[in-house]
């Protein structure tokens, strides 16, 4: 019964973790117009940054803003790319090349080894109350205050916004600096709670874009990324509860496989000829 | 010539016949992908699962695999693209790796270690050579005749690429297209992955992972997309010629493979930036195809 008990607990913490990380892809993605792999670098970077700062409070704060720095710019060469000419593929690509970038200088910096946050930083923040509260804050941000009001209405027509009057590009800049630093409080917690490593970059991409797909099947909405992000969490737990080995990159891919097939997009020349 | 020279050249053909493969449906198609990748992952493993664990003589291994790979590959590759154009990349990226990670799991593929001792003709240099420049060869050909200059063929697909709805009403059919570009990429992706099997005398989930995809991809752009197959000979030489500066270098052993993937990746995102169509790629002017065709 306990261990039930602490399956599902554990599975909870994962859902957690998931939504955060989840809900980071989605700005950053929102604010660059594709799906934001690149971000997937401020996840791993944080823990390193913060590791080398003395697994101090103060070294995970400077760790957030490091990635929300990083995010700024990577939005500001996103819009000069897609300005000349770049297509929403190729800007994938220097996307997904951005992250090999971080992950392969982070494995030369510190080797491709994992790492874990000291016991007294875990302790004095508590992993898993922090990634809730972190979550119904940013759920509350998005319903109730003007930034969030601002990336709804950004997310249904930036034209709209543009007419306006609102500086879209400064509303850009704000979610993709806001993703990149939830995914860096992301991967503090995750390696506070487990390990991480520079390698995982690509699995926290793929985890982001099923929820990030899945999400704008059910409405392109943060709490439908968020929830699909928690499907997720609960399909890999159950997975490895009732199958051997490591099938957990195949569950997220097959996912994401699905979740591009089962998509309607009337821009699909398939969907025209029909 | 002596065997390191030979690998380059084995390297340099392996990578340009992936990125022809690819840009025949990224560049000219519009559908820039990874599944060439995962279709030379076939290729390599069912060679290896055929000579290794089956039993079969190479020569005869390499026809079934071939045939098998098609069998699989044209499929696959033509539910995949169903996907909507900005979607195919991500769905085949998944696609790769969900079947690398498959791989890793089966233990008649061998798990994490994969098959090893997998035989080749003569030594596995020559026999890899043997093969991708066979591949090289007729697969070059066909693609030259299809993509190189103008034809039939050519200008329907970048009909389709350019303007899709007035190809539909002039009576293009996208499938029968978009199926004779998907067999010949299909097979000279599996005729790589057999070269690369054979080289390495043994079949693993990483020769197969996201480096390769990155490395071919750096090829295409380098090259030039949508230009003449023949371009991507340029990309790739010239991508196996900056791995080896870098490995001339005076790093650590452990500094060198990271060091090529940051270098590989910044020069990939440089040409993206500064020039997108690469060193060789044409401009694509809004419909210049269907009035060549009409």
């Amino acid at each position: 019964m306990s261990g039930a008990f602490l399956y599902i607990a554990g599975a909870s913490a994962t859902a957690l973790f998931y939504a955060l990380v989840a809900s980071g892809f989605f700005l950053a993605s929102l604010a660059t117009r594709h799906f934001c792999f690149a971000a997937a670098s401020a996840f791993v970077l944080a823990p390193y940054i913060a590791l080398g700062l003395g697994s101090t409070a103060l070294g995970a704060v400077v760790a957030v803003l490091a990635a929300a720095a990083v995010g700024s710019l990577y939005c500001l060469a996103s819009t000069y790319l897609a300005k000349h000419g770049a297509r929403e593929g190729q800007l994938l690509i220097v996307s997904i090349a951005a992250m090999i970038v971080v992950e392969n200088m982070l494995v030369l910096s510190f080797g491709n080894v994992s790492i874990t946050l000291q016991r007294d930083f875990v302790a004095t923040l508590w992993p898993h109350t922090i990634a809730a509260v972190v979550v119904v804050l940013l759920l509350w941000a998005w319903r109730a205050t003007i930034a969030g009001k601002l990336s709804r209405a950004l997310l249904d027509s930036p034209l709209n916004l543009a007419l306006r009057g609102v500086p879209v590009a400064r509303v850009e800049i704000g979610l993709a600096m806001a993703g990149f630093a939830l995914l860096a409080v992301g991967g503090l917690l995750w390696a506070s709670d487990g390990r991480v490593k520079p390698s995982m970059c690509l699995e926290i991409g793929l985890i982001g874009a099923v929820a990030f797909i899945v999400g704008k099947m059910f409405g392109a909405r943060l709490v439908a990324v968020m929830l699909a992000a928690i499907g997720l969490a609960g399909a890999r737990v159950a997975l490895s509860y009732f199958v051997e080995g490591d099938w957990s990159m195949t569950a997220v891919a097959l996912l994401l496989l699905a979740a591009l097939t089962l998509r309607r997009d009337d821009r699909s020349t398939m969907a025209l000829r029909s | 010539m002596s065997a390191y020279a030979i690998y380059l050249v084995v390297l340099a053909l392996q990578l340009a016949m992936l990125a022809q493969a690819s840009d025949a449906l990224g560049g000219h198609g519009g559908r820039v992908g990874v599944s060439s990748v995962l279709f030379a992952t076939f290729g390599g493993y069912g060679y290896a699962f055929a000579t290794v664990v089956a039993g079969v003589d190479p020569a005869t291994a390499i026809l079934l695999t071939t045939l098998g790979a098609l069998a699989i590959g044209v499929p696959l590759g033509l539910l995949l693209l169903r996907l909507r154009e900005d979607d195919y990349l991500l769905g085949t990226l998944a696609a790769q790796l969900g079947a690398v990670e498959l791989i890793n799991n089966l233990p008649l593929l061998g798990g994490p270690l994969g098959i090893r001792n997998v035989p080749g003709f003569a030594s596995s240099l020559w026999g890899g050579l043997l093969v991708v420049v066979l591949a090289a060869a007729i697969g070059g050909y066909v693609l030259f005749r299809m993509l190189g200059r103008p034809n039939r063929l050519r200008e329907s697909l970048h009909w389709l690429r350019d303007d899709a709805p007035s190809a539909f009403a002039a009576g293009i059919s996208q499938r029968a297209v978009w199926m004779r570009v998907v067999a010949a990429q299909v097979a000279i992706s599996a005729a790589v992955g057999m070269s690369i099997v054979i080289v390495q005398g043994y079949a693993s989930p990483t020769t197969f992972g996201l480096s390769l995809s990155i490395a071919f991809l750096t090829a295409i752009y380098l090259g030039g997309t949508g230009a003449s197959p023949l371009a991507m000979y340029l990309g790739a030489a010239l991508l196996v010629a900056l791995g080896e500066f870098v490995r001339s270098l005076d790093l650590p052993a452990s500094w060198i493979g990271p060091f090529q993937q940051i270098v590989m990746a910044s020069l990939l995102i440089a040409v993206l930036a500064l020039r997108g169509r690469g060193l060789m790629g044409p401009k694509i002017e809004v419909g210049p195809s269907a009035s060549r065709l009409e």
